[in-house]
């Protein structure tokens, strides 16, 4: 089990990483900023699962929890804030000076090209799924009525086309962070 | 230690307040809940007791927990649409204790009669997979709610990455094993008493269960999971590779939900960082070979027989140029105060479309360049090569910039093993015709209500 005392160097140490892996994800600063506050008040509370000592397992957790609270906003449109909430914690504000320098570092402008490059390659209906959930933020019953199908099949379109994305994109960023 | 953000230094303090705030820490220990077997039942046979005497509950065949009303289903769904009826339910002879003892854990296989592959999971009474009338669920009424026989009703508030949702479970295409592909879940935050469905309970949360459960494929031999700081290894349900593991989540950990798991869709390949299982044995050609903990970076825990990368090529999709059928399609509009609302898109069925795996489509590319116009709609049925397919498309002249005329692909779509498709489409697209949507004269675009 950690040492709590050792969560906040762990912050100290992993949280631009973080930033940087949700940012590019995201293509959103503030966003990312978000989702970064939710993963570290997550990690804080499953620190007591933590059951090795190696630094690499550790990192591999705390990504396992970002990608969840990325995956939750891709499916959700909207950040989740459970565990800012039960911990009583505020999302930080970011000035937009910091949002360019996050952004600038997360070099997320060479990345747009490649976004719309592979918004094209999903099939017409991933796309549109994708389109009125994600962009529009609609929920699943809405986008459900507007392609004219069901709302399982509406779900199921839209987490293919994710997975598709995310995909192409963790390809495209191989590795960093 | 000073970040390059001042938006980290914030997060920082904040984290700094909760840590040294010994209220907000969560529990240090893990530790198994006890386990006499039916210690957490005993509330319910007073519940239970009253009912019988209403004589609105049978005694199950074990006569340990009595059985109520079926899980309730969803709206019907059509054999022909959608996710399909259920045409067959098998329970796999998969069990998993209950940390705190009780009826077991099980898995079940569905199919549908539009070809997907439905497991669930619940608990086990009497041959049957259901859920438990505690913890708030079901009025706390201290039954056993069996599922019913087949799986339609869709999981709100859940999500899985791969294929629909149902209740206490994920479906897959029966036809993506042709793909390699296979289904895999993890649960976390569960109640006790399994009952998903993101219902609203009426007393305060007990502690959750994590649940891990897939069907890895007929290669699969076993999976290794870590329990506490032990490592376990259970062989998987063979032909199906089916394996089920319950374990208490940590208390307050705030994890609840559902997701893939990921790294098990492909068969031989390595579990992910999600979850309980650790690694997969597989085999391939007569040898036995397992696959480690696929960390984030692709990194994996050394295995005594590591499996040799599957190098299996992607399925061949051809490309079709030459005799592809087209199609002519008739439009109707559908016109409300001047305004148009929807136009349908109407033609002859070139292909069959035999299940989820296949489907048409009508596409209207973006007009401007924040994608304003971009639409499209589904046919979400079967249909016989010939039958008239009915596509329509909502409100295709919203868009400021549309002009008067939409032009409008018809698309069919498909996943199934000996799909085709246009040269420069996604694998499974081919483009059948396109058509123009003209506004008349006189008439507007409308937009949906506000």
């Amino acid at each position: 089990m950690a040492d709590p005392e050792g969560f906040l160097p762990f912050y100290q140490a992993e949280a631009e990483a973080v930033l940087m892996f949700l940012t590019r994800r995201t293509l959103d600063g503030e966003l990312a900023l978000e989702l970064t506050a939710e993963t570290f008040a997550q990690a804080w509370l499953g620190w007591p699962r933590v059951r090795t000592d190696s630094d690499e397992e550790m990192r591999a957790w705390l990504f396992t929890i970002a990608r969840r609270q990325l995956g939750r906003y891709l499916r959700r449109g909207h950040a989740q804030r459970d565990a800012l909430h039960r911990l009583g914690m505020r999302t930080p504000v970011a000035h937009e000076d910091d949002l360019a320098a996050i952004e600038a570092a997360a070099g997320i402008e060479a990345v747009r090209p490649e976004l719309a490059a592979e918004l094209q390659r999903l099939t017409a209906d991933q796309r549109a799924a994708l389109q009125l959930r994600v962009i529009e933020e609609m929920p699943y019953e809405e986008v459900a009525v507007r392609l004219g199908i069901s709302e399982p099949t509406a779900r199921a379109r839209v987490s293919r086309a994710l997975r598709a994305m995310q995909r192409s994109l963790a390809v495209t960023w191989g590795g960093a962070r | 230690m000073s970040h390059r953000f001042r938006a980290l230094e914030t997060l920082e303090s904040e984290l700094r307040r909760v840590v040294e705030e010994p209220s907000k820490r969560p529990h240090h220990r893990v530790s198994r809940l006890p386990r006499p077997r039916l210690a957490g039942w005993g509330l319910l046979f007073p519940i239970a007791g009253v009912l019988l005497a209403g004589g609105t509950i049978a005694l199950a065949a074990t006569g340990v927990i009595l059985t109520g009303s079926a899980v309730p289903a969803g709206p019907p769904v059509g054999p022909t649409e959608g996710i399909g009826a259920p045409v067959s339910s098998r329970l796999l002879p998969l069990r998993a204790q209950d940390p705190e003892g009780g009826l077991p854990w099980g898995m079940r296989i569905v199919e549908t009669s539009r070809g997907l592959v439905c497991a669930q999971v619940g608990r086990v009474e009497d041959g049957q997979l259901g859920e438990l009338g505690m913890d708030g669920a079901f009025d706390n009424d201290g039954l056993f709610h069996p599922f019913p026989a087949g799986v339609v009703q869709s999981f709100p508030g859940g999500s899985t990455e791969d294929g629909t949702e149902i209740e206490g479970g994920t479906c897959t295409l029966a036809g993506s094993a042709a793909w390699g592909s296979a289904v895999a879940a993890e649960l976390w935050g569960v109640d006790r008493n399994a009952a998903f469905a993101g219902r609203h309970f009426s007393s305060k949360r007990p502690q959750g269960r994590d649940i891990s459960y897939g069907l890895l494929g007929p290669h699969a031999l076993s999976v290794g999971y870590s329990e506490g700081s032990s490592q376990h290894s259970e062989a998987v349900v063979p032909g199906v590779g089916a394996y089920l593991i319950v374990q208490p989540a940590v208390p307050d950990s705030g994890h609840e939900g559902s997701g893939e798991a990921p790294g098990t869709q492909i068969p031989g390949a390595g579990p992910g960082a999600v979850g309980a299982v650790t690694s997969i044995t597989y085999t391939q050609n007569g040898a036995t070979c397992e696959n480690g903990y696929d960390a984030r970076d692709g990194a994996k825990v050394p295995v005594a027989h590591s499996c040799p990368p599957s190098g299996a090529p992607a399925p061949p999709v051809q490309a079709t140029q030459a005799g592809l059928p087209r199609v002519h399609p008739s439009i109707h509009l559908e016109v409300h105060a001047g305004g148009v609302t929807a136009a349908e898109i109407s033609f002859a069925a070139p292909f069959p479309v035999r299940g989820a795996a296949e489907n048409y489509a009508a596409w209207s590319n973006a007009c401007g360049t924040r994608g304003e116009g971009d639409d499209s709609a589904v046919f979400n049925h079967n249909v016989v090569k010939g039958g008239m397919v009915h596509l329509v498309l909502q409100y295709p002249f919203a868009a400021r910039c549309s002009g008067t005329k939409r032009s409008v692909e018809i698309l069919f779509d498909s996943s199934a093993a000996d799909a085709k498709r246009s040269p420069g489409r996604s694998p499974g697209e081919l483009l059948l015709a396109t058509t123009t949507i003209q506004l008349p004269r006189g008439d507007h675009g409308a937009g949906p209500p506000r």
